[in-house]
């Protein structure tokens, strides 16, 4: 009979369902040795070149398969690295850098004099953050296989420091083709502690030893990177033993997970600065008196309590807290621009915009971005703040990209906040939120604000390397930054990394990229 | 309309074994008996009683409510006789948070079902009653929404278009009205048929007239069931937008109370849980309503034994 | 088989194909006026340097005008070429082959339990003499899907992962391994399957009460059938049809409607991609999931269509005409 047939049929599909799932449940252990450590990244690597990208995920994976010529520890301090020693002339202007000898690729090719040539030729004009070098970059001549001397067109003294940043290429592999989509770039060859074994995208990126490495090697003998976008997936993943290590946790869940004494917490060594963008070009904004009138009725003390639950504290100058070396005793925007809603509503008051009947002065936007749950409850307690001073506020939430476009390139905005990195030198990283930025440049300074003495200011802070005289240089960009206030800056912190203190050792020695030091990495 | 719960619920195609069913005489809807039917069941009642103390608390509750913007109160406390349902991260009372939210819910679930029901009606009446071109748009056009599945087609336009209320409100109106544009047509096109319109027609009216005074009034028992229906389907719809970051941040709603919660799972289950709870019964009480509503204007659809 | 048959199906199909080319249009378009960028999504958080951005936009051809991309995009998917993902580095047809199939292994179980479970708690609604019984099933089946599924998954989550510790919360599989371990597909399978299964329970029991009120139904009463026979041999198969196009259309809506069940769980599903791709402005892997869905969408069909006819020749002809498809 028909029927049955059709039944028969619709069984068969039932039961192969079932096969092919079945068939997929099979778990294989990967290969690898004993030790295995697991790291939840938290996105997807766009690929692993950190000479075109410093995504976050890729600078994980890549600082254990790639090195740089210097790194720098826990304290901020230059350590060697791929270069031994180098030393700099009088004026800033001219580097030498001794490299290692004996240090091999991954591939067996020998790391050489030529490969850091072709870096400073090729790499560093499109390196993400390499626009402070390739500014002052004149010409790299190499005497022989392992020394390298760098000339600059003007002086540059946090040129070591920044070298930090910038992971080597291998030459042999890049040289003469298109960087940006080498193939390499997914299959990278670095001379770090770890090799390249396999990527799945979406899903896991996984290393293994190098037991050739020329340093320090670790206990680890594979490191496999899992993808987990979701910051309370990474938390629960975390929690429940299925990773080692794991980076940008909701902070509330870090204090849940403190009391565990499995788990250990470091906050990472590079400061994180939460800047506020005023849009001046926006009719009320334009006016200085108007964003400092709003500075004072931000309640940062209850942002640095409730959002980021005491990791973080009131920013103090345009330097984060954290890097005290650059903050004159003299600046403090927490007393200069303290919480006050009646001094900001007498200063609003002045500045031409009273009440109105129904309490309310005026409105505005506050844009954030959504990858963070922190910057949206930021802006809802700067909106609950504003609107007791009859600002009324209209919160725009939006993915990273649309931000940048909106924020950056379109300008359509009245208060931005975005967090950036200070970096290894505040003259790399937080310069960038205050300076002009003409090209309209993305995690720059979106304010529209072009202020020759702050750019001046800022760009005296790099030129000269004796400690008093950078520290009065940031003394006048931080008065420069007060008296205009574009940029506000909110609230310094630093990433919080979650560790499995009871299975290793050794995961507190932070590098300035926020990564920590495989060689230095045991098994309890 | 055999089983309106079904097929707004997912926009199914109607099933042929279903399509007998449906009764050729108008009179079987006794629109008379149907309002007596409808009450007398005490759990419709019920789920009306559920409905209005719910748009009760949410729209009349916040003036008697603690101020659900003002983060003086402790944070992350448990429910308690000053914050009766708790308070959330920074300190809100969720209390008045749910009542806020409950309103961003209700608006979305209302306003999408009018939507909904006036582009079906006029949609699906045209492609039901006049055939033609009309038909043949809102069968591509249904098909379209058929491939795709509408929340994940609002989820791209609203991640695209902006994440606004009413931004939102449109979006879920244009990605679900087809379900309901269906149900019209498919009313209309059996209305057009009775013996009824034939007489109207002998008589000479128009056949706007037609259209107006017979066909859609007759039409609209089982769509007023899909539109109730659609107003579940809807709050569900915005709360996973919600939930996935892409709701309105100046009007919270019941699903971005649940984005927030989220990492604070184990620490504040009254955050997960108040808000779930709210959704929950709300659509289950319209999807339990449209299915009295169903029952007591359709009886032949009763039990057969 | 005959021509009409054929010339039926080649329309069928006709039609099936111009529906895909229109929701690449219609994608294309509303995916065109998104905003973000793709280079600084290569880059991250840094500024994009104008050289390396010249350098982007002539490899991918970012420049050429709206037109002409969308004509070579659409002769790529007649070729299965679904583009180049710029964050994945890899071309989109295999980053979404991939999740395909981490999405079936959650999928296609769920779709035999809820298919099966809802023939059977469906079946026994319509049968039961117990009013209790039958309201009891139908009250379950309609809280089932009034549930929001991601609500379930936080509940399932907070009380079987974070406050037993029996099952895992995230992902396919502990760390070290790789491929899909069974507890940890546990959770997820639930969260997906309770509302699809009320849902069918509920088709089924309507479906099931209209079959057995049908004439033929009391002639096999009369005949002396027992009531398993009748039910057997009569009610289950003429409920079926409805069930198939169901099911048929519940596999299409999953592939991608378990987006939210995804997330919860940090399952590395289709879901889960187009979640992220939408939040990374990867705009061809958004039109290209949307593309795999449609395409399943259609082929489901038309095979329900074939099983409809393959059955009875009469419920082919009524089917077509009900599900709108051109005679």
């Amino acid at each position: 009979m028909k029927r049955t047939k059709w039944m028969l049929a619709a069984a068969a599909v039932a039961l192969s369902a079932i096969v092919v799932s079945g068939c997929s449940a099979s778990s294989e252990p990967s290969a690898g040795g004993d030790h295995v450590f697991v790291v939840a990244i938290p996105s997807n690597p766009p690929q692993f070149n950190l000479g075109v990208t410093n995504d976050g995920s890729a600078t994980f994976v890549g600082r254990s398969i790639f090195d740089p010529l210097v790194n720098l520890n826990t304290d901020y301090e230059v350590v060697p690295a791929l270069a031994e020693s180098w030393s700099a002339n009088a004026d800033s202007t001219e580097f030498t850098l001794n490299l290692r000898h004996g240090v091999k690729w991954h591939d067996g090719t020998d790391f050489t004099s030529a490969d850091v040539k072709f870096y400073f030729d090729e790499v560093i004009p499109i390196h993400p953050l390499g626009a402070p070098i390739a500014a002052v970059y004149d010409h790299t001549s190499t005497p022989d296989d392992f020394t390298v001397i760098v000339s600059l067109k003007s002086p540059f003294a946090p040129f070591i420091q920044a070298l930090a940043g910038h992971m080597m290429l291998p030459a042999h592999l890049y040289a003469g083709t298109d960087i940006a989509t080498n193939p390499a770039n997914l299959q990278p060859v670095g001379t770090g502690p770890y090799k390249f074994t396999s990527f799945t995208s979406g899903d896991s990126v996984i290393v293994d030893r190098n037991e050739d490495y020329w340093g320090e090697k670790g206990d680890v003998d594979e490191v496999v990177y899992r993808v987990m976008p979701d910051s309370n997936a990474r938390a629960l993943a975390f929690q429940s033993g299925e990773v080692d290590l794991a980076t940008m946790l909701p902070l509330n869940q870090v204090e849940t997970l403190k009391s565990d004494n499995r788990f250990a917490f470091d906050s990472a060594a590079m400061a994180e600065h939460l800047y506020g963008f005023f849009n001046t070009a926006s009719a009320t904004l334009q006016n200085a008196d108007v964003r400092k009138a709003l500075y004072h009725a931000i309640d940062r003390d209850e942002i640095a309590s409730k959002v980021f639950l005491g990791t973080g504290t009131p920013s103090v100058s345009p330097v984060p807290n954290q890097v005290t070396w650059a903050i004159d005793p003299a600046t403090d925007y927490t007393t200069e621009f303290d919480f006050d809603l009646d001094e900001a509503g007498r200063m609003l008051d002045a500045a031409g915009y009273p009440a109105g009947a129904d309490g309310t002065r005026f409105s505005m936007n506050v844009t954030y971005r959504t990858d963070n749950a922190s910057w949206a409850t930021t802006a809802d307690l700067i909106k609950t703040s504003f609107g007791k001073i009859g600002v009324n506020v209209n919160l725009v939430g939006q993915d990273t990209q649309v931000f940048a476009d909106t924020v950056y390139t379109q300008h359509d905005f009245d208060f931005a906040l975005q967090s950036l990195g200070a970096y290894a030198d505040p003259s790399l990283g937080v310069a960038r939120a205050f300076i002009c930025n003409p090209t309209n440049g993305s995690y720059r300074n979106p304010t529209g604000v072009c202020d020759p003495v702050i750019d001046g200011a800022f760009a005296a802070t790099a030129a000269v390397s004796d400690p008093a005289a950078r520290l009065a240089a940031f003394k006048t960009a931080a008065d420069a930054v007060a008296a205009d206030l574009g940029t506000a800056p909110l609230i310094s912190y630093n990433q919080i990394t979650a560790y499995r203190a009871d299975k290793w050792n050794g995961i507190d020695q932070f590098n300035s990229t926020d990564v920590w030091t495989w060689g230095a990495l045991r098994a309890k | 309309m055999s089983d309106p719960v079904n097929v707004a619920a997912v926009e199914l195609p109607v099933g042929p074994a279903l399509a007998d069913q449906r009764p050729t005489d108008p009179q079987l809807y006794r629109r008379h008996s149907a309002a007596g039917e409808f009450f007398r069941r005490p759990t419709t009642v019920l789920y009306l009683v559920v409905l209005a103390a719910i748009v009760i608390f949410c729209f009349v509750g916040p003036f008697f409510s603690l101020n659900p913007s003002a983060t003086d109160f402790p944070v992350l406390a448990a429910p308690n006789s000053t914050n009766l349902a708790g308070t959330d991260s920074l300190g809100r009372d969720l209390l008045a948070r749910l009542m806020v939210g409950g309103q961003g819910s209700l608006l979305v679930g209302v306003s999408v079902a009018v939507i909904c029901l006036t582009v079906a009606l006029l949609v699906g009446g045209l492609a039901g009653f006049y055939g033609g071109v009309a038909d043949a748009v809102l069968r591509r056009v249904s098909e379209f929404f058929q491939v795709i599945p509408s929340i994940i087609l609002a989820l791209v336009a609203v991640a695209i278009i902006g994440a606004s209320l009413p931004l939102i409100i449109l979006i879920l109106g244009i990605t679900m009205w087809p379900g309901v544009a269906r149900i019209v047509r498919a009313e209309c096109m059996r209305i057009r048929e009775l013996g009824y319109v034939e007489s109207s027609r002998a008589a000479g009216f128009s056949s706007f007239r037609i259209f107006w005074s017979d066909v859609l009034p007759n039409a609209f028992p089982p769509v007023l069931v899909a539109t109730t229906l659609t107003v579940g389907r809807a709050i569900l719809a915005e709360s996973s937008l919600a939930f996935l970051g892409l709701g309105d941040a100046n009007r919270p709603s019941w699903g971005a109370l649940l984005f927030d919660a989220q990492s604070y799972m184990q620490t504040a289950w009254w955050l997960t849980l108040l808000p779930g709870i709210a959704i929950f019964i709300v659509v289950l009480s319209a999807n339990m309503l449209g299915d009295a509503l169903n029952d007591s204007l359709n009886p032949t659809l009763g039990r057969v034994k | 088989m005959n021509v009409h048959w054929l010339r039926y199906y080649g329309r069928l199909i006709g039609s099936s194909v111009l529906l895909i080319f229109v929701v690449i249009l219609v994608m294309f378009l509303l995916l065109e006026i998104a905003p973000g960028d793709p280079i600084q999504s290569l880059v991250g958080q840094v500024p994009v340097t104008e050289e390396f951005r010249r350098q982007m936009t002539a490899t991918y051809g970012l420049d050429r005008p709206l037109f002409e991309r969308f004509v070579s995009y659409v002769a790529n998917v007649a070729t299965g070429n679904l583009g180049y993902s710029f964050a994945n580095r890899e071309p989109v047809t295999e980053l979404i082959l991939q999740r395909l199939g981490n999405t079936l292994v959650l999928t296609l179980p769920s779709l035999v339990i809820s298919s099966i479970g809802g023939i059977l708690l469906g079946t026994a609604a319509a049968r039961t003499r117990s009013k209790v019984k039958d309201g009891a099933i139908s009250f379950a089946a309609v809280a089932g899907f009034s549930i929001p599924s991601f609500w379930l998954a936080l509940l399932l989550i907070m009380l079987f992962a974070v406050s037993l510790g029996w099952l895992p919360a995230q992902g396919m599989a502990s760390y070290g391994s790789k491929g899909l371990s069974v507890p940890h597909l546990i959770l997820p399978l639930i969260a997906l399957a309770i509302p699809e299964l009320a849902f069918k329970a509920r088709i089924m029991r309507s479906t099931m009460i209209g079959v057995l009120g049908e004439d033929y139904i009391d002639t096999a009463r009369s005949k002396g059938l027992s009531s398993f026979e009748i039910l057997r041999r009569h009610g289950l198969l003429n409920s079926m049809l409805p069930m198939v196009s169901v099911i048929g259309y519940s596999l299409g809506f999953t592939l991608a409607g378990a987006v939210t069940v995804e997330k919860v769980f940090g399952w590395p599903g289709m879901g889960m991609l187009l979640y992220t791709s939408i939040q990374t402005g990867e705009n061809m892997v958004v039109m290209g999931i949307l593309l795999v869905v449609a395409i399943t969408v259609v082929i489901v069909n038309i095979l329900t269509d074939l099983v409809y006819g393959l059955v009875d020749p009469r419920i082919r002809a009524r089917s077509r005409m009900s599900r709108g498809v051109n005679v």
